[in-house]
């Protein structure tokens, strides 16, 4: 079993995330705390200090309680033990980061619907909660999809080891079939780093893991295209999951592979 | 439904014509084909005056191609038209014009000379119709050989839905771009079948301005989402900024139909002036529909 923590907004992704949250819960063991932070910046000038600003604080947490219920009831969450969120109010951040801490969470899930613009994504995979948060992977939910086809990526510079490690624990039962893609990022006139035999080691390793672990093994193959390319081969998968270094490097190709994917993805912390 | 496909005789027409059909095959739509000739094309088919002879024998050969479409025994359209020919001046305006028998739907044609931007706004107000279908041949450019502007100009300026079809692109998505929550029942019907005509898969693209997505944009594609999950349709959702969305929709045109829902309550409009739409229309490789 476990135990992951998904905040909630009054928006599409929330909705999306919800969803997905339940979808999840039926295929593997897992226990889900949700949370709604209100970010008082947000709602105007605060008030001073003392019981004057206690009550203010209350109001808001009060009346983003009963908005966050509205729009559960919305949403027709049919699991309420799922979606009984704490509300925290504060810099949402800081207030994540807090939690993630008290846990233990073994997944922060939370929504993060695809941008044209990539650097949105680098932004969100290099944040101050990212990088600082104790559990070792986060489901980023890109979109409302069933996980049909899974694909472990690893790559010249994935550390497949904690991928590996990290991706089984998380989905503790096999949820679908398991593909594995050696991706070696070269393509449109860069040369592709790593050798050859290093990505036939790699999947022959990775692929007896899937196996041990009771998964069904689909194919596993190795990819050179630059990461656009890459993603597109990727669009069959309903969700994609790899290894990222805390606070990775702007031109992390494997960064930009994964903020391309349209699918949810599985960050797991190398 | 009522779909006008405006054709100029070329040869590309036959794309459009069969693309119609599989649609119409589907949404039992009225169908008007509208031909419009060159003027001083070919000769009056015969003393009373008539279509030239040559141009009316492509439509009436397009005619055909629709009825072999649709050709099954359930087919609402009726194919024996004997007895019947065209009717009009002697300059036309020509209509081979039928009334379908009961629990049938119409399959009209008809031929109009001059200007052919002015012909199908007119003949598209005059049918009051849902969609007009016009064609382009392959890769950039979507011109008509005597009227390099027609398709343009009917994109700007048409009251209802356009789709300008390019010649057989097989699109891998149907990329619908939403800025606000005006969308018509007759517009998602129009994309469920498209997404099933091609077997392609959905996306839905939300364009956010300075604070996001506006709230009833977020609202109408939750709504959207229910809509197609509910029919088995894998929406893929993205977003979008407003200063991008033409770079994006240049991208997206290469492979992808793209599907603009430009109501009177888009801003759409603004960010795609004529001059943009025309130019995405021009450089897109797929198909482009504007949903208006």
């Amino acid at each position: 079993m476990i135990n992951v923590l998904l905040p909630l907004e009054l928006d599409l992704g929330s909705s999306i995330a919800i969803r997905y949250a339940e979808i999840l819960s039926d295929l593997i063991e897992m226990s889900l705390q949700s949370v709604h932070v209100v970010v008082p910046d947000s709602k105007g000038p605060e008030p001073g200090t003392g019981w004057v600003r206690k009550t203010w604080e209350n109001a808001l947490m009060n009346t983003d309680r009963e908005e966050i219920q509205n729009f559960l009831e919305l949403e027709n969450a049919v699991r309420p033990r799922f979606f009984a969120p704490k509300i925290l109010l504060g810099d949402r951040q800081e207030k994540l980061l807090n939690e993630l801490r008290r846990g233990p969470y073994d997944l922060f899930m939370e929504s993060a619907l695809p941008t044209f613009d990539l650097s949105d994504f680098h932004s969100l995979v290099s944040s101050r909660l990212y990088r600082h948060m104790p559990c070792p992977a986060v489901l980023l939910v890109k979109n409302l999809v069933k996980p049909e086809k899974t694909a472990l990526i690893i790559g010249d510079n994935v550390k497949w080891q904690s991928l590996v490690q990290s991706f089984f624990h998380i989905l503790n039962k096999p949820v679908s079939e398991l593909d594995v893609v050696y991706c070696r990022f070269g393509g449109a006139g860069k040369q592709a780093q790593g050798k050859e035999h290093d990505a036939e080691a790699a999947l022959s390793e990775v692929g007896k893991r899937v196996t041990s672990s009771g998964w069904r093994l689909g194919t596993c193959r190795e990819i050179t295209a630059g990461p656009e390319e890459i993603a597109k081969q990727l669009r069959e998968y309903t969700l994609v999951a790899s290894a990222v270094e805390r606070n990775p490097k702007r031109r992390s190709p494997v960064v930009e592979l994964l903020g391309r994917v349209l699918s949810p993805v599985l960050l797991c912390w190398s | 439904m009522r779909i006008l496909v405006a054709l100029s005789g070329n040869p590309y027409g036959i794309y459009v014509v069969r693309e119609v059909a599989r649609l119409a095959r589907n949404t039992w739509a009225d169908v008007t084909l509208l031909g419009v000739a060159p003027k001083q094309s070919g000769s009056p088919s015969d003393a009373k005056g008539g279509p030239p002879s040559d141009f009316a024998a492509t439509m009436e050969q397009f005619r055909l191609d629709f009825l072999e479409v649709v050709k099954e025994p359930e087919s609402p359209y009726t194919a024996a038209v004997e007895g019947i020919s065209w009717a009009g001046r002697k300059n036309g305006p020509w209509d081979l014009a039928y009334q379908a028998p009961p629990g049938k739907k119409q399959l009209n044609l008809c031929i109009r000379t001059g200007n052919p931007s002015k012909a199908i706004i007119a003949q598209a107000g005059q049918m009051e119709s849902d969609l007009i279908v016009l064609g382009c041949g392959k890769g950039e450019g979507c011109t008509w050989d005597n009227a390099p502007d027609a398709v343009r100009s009917v994109v700007n300026t048409a009251p209802c839905s356009v789709f300008a079809v390019k010649e057989e692109k097989q699109p891998d998505m149907i990329v619908c771009c939403l800025d606000n929550d005006h969308v018509s029942q007759a517009s998602l019907e129009l994309i469920n079948q498209l997404v099933s005509l091609h077997q392609a898969e959905l996306g839905l693209v939300g364009v956010t301005g300075t604070e996001g997505l506006k709230y009833e944009v977020d609202r109408k594609m939750g709504q959207l989402l229910n809509y197609y999950a509910e029919r088995d349709i894998k929406a893929w959702i993205q977003l979008v900024d407003a200063p991008s969305l033409e770079s994006f929709m240049g991208q997206a045109a290469q492979k992808d139909l793209v599907a603009l829902w430009m109501g009177k309550q888009s801003f759409l409009d603004k960010i795609f002036s004529r001059q943009r739409l025309s130019k995405l229309i021009d450089t897109a490789k797929s198909s482009v529909l504007v949903l208006r």
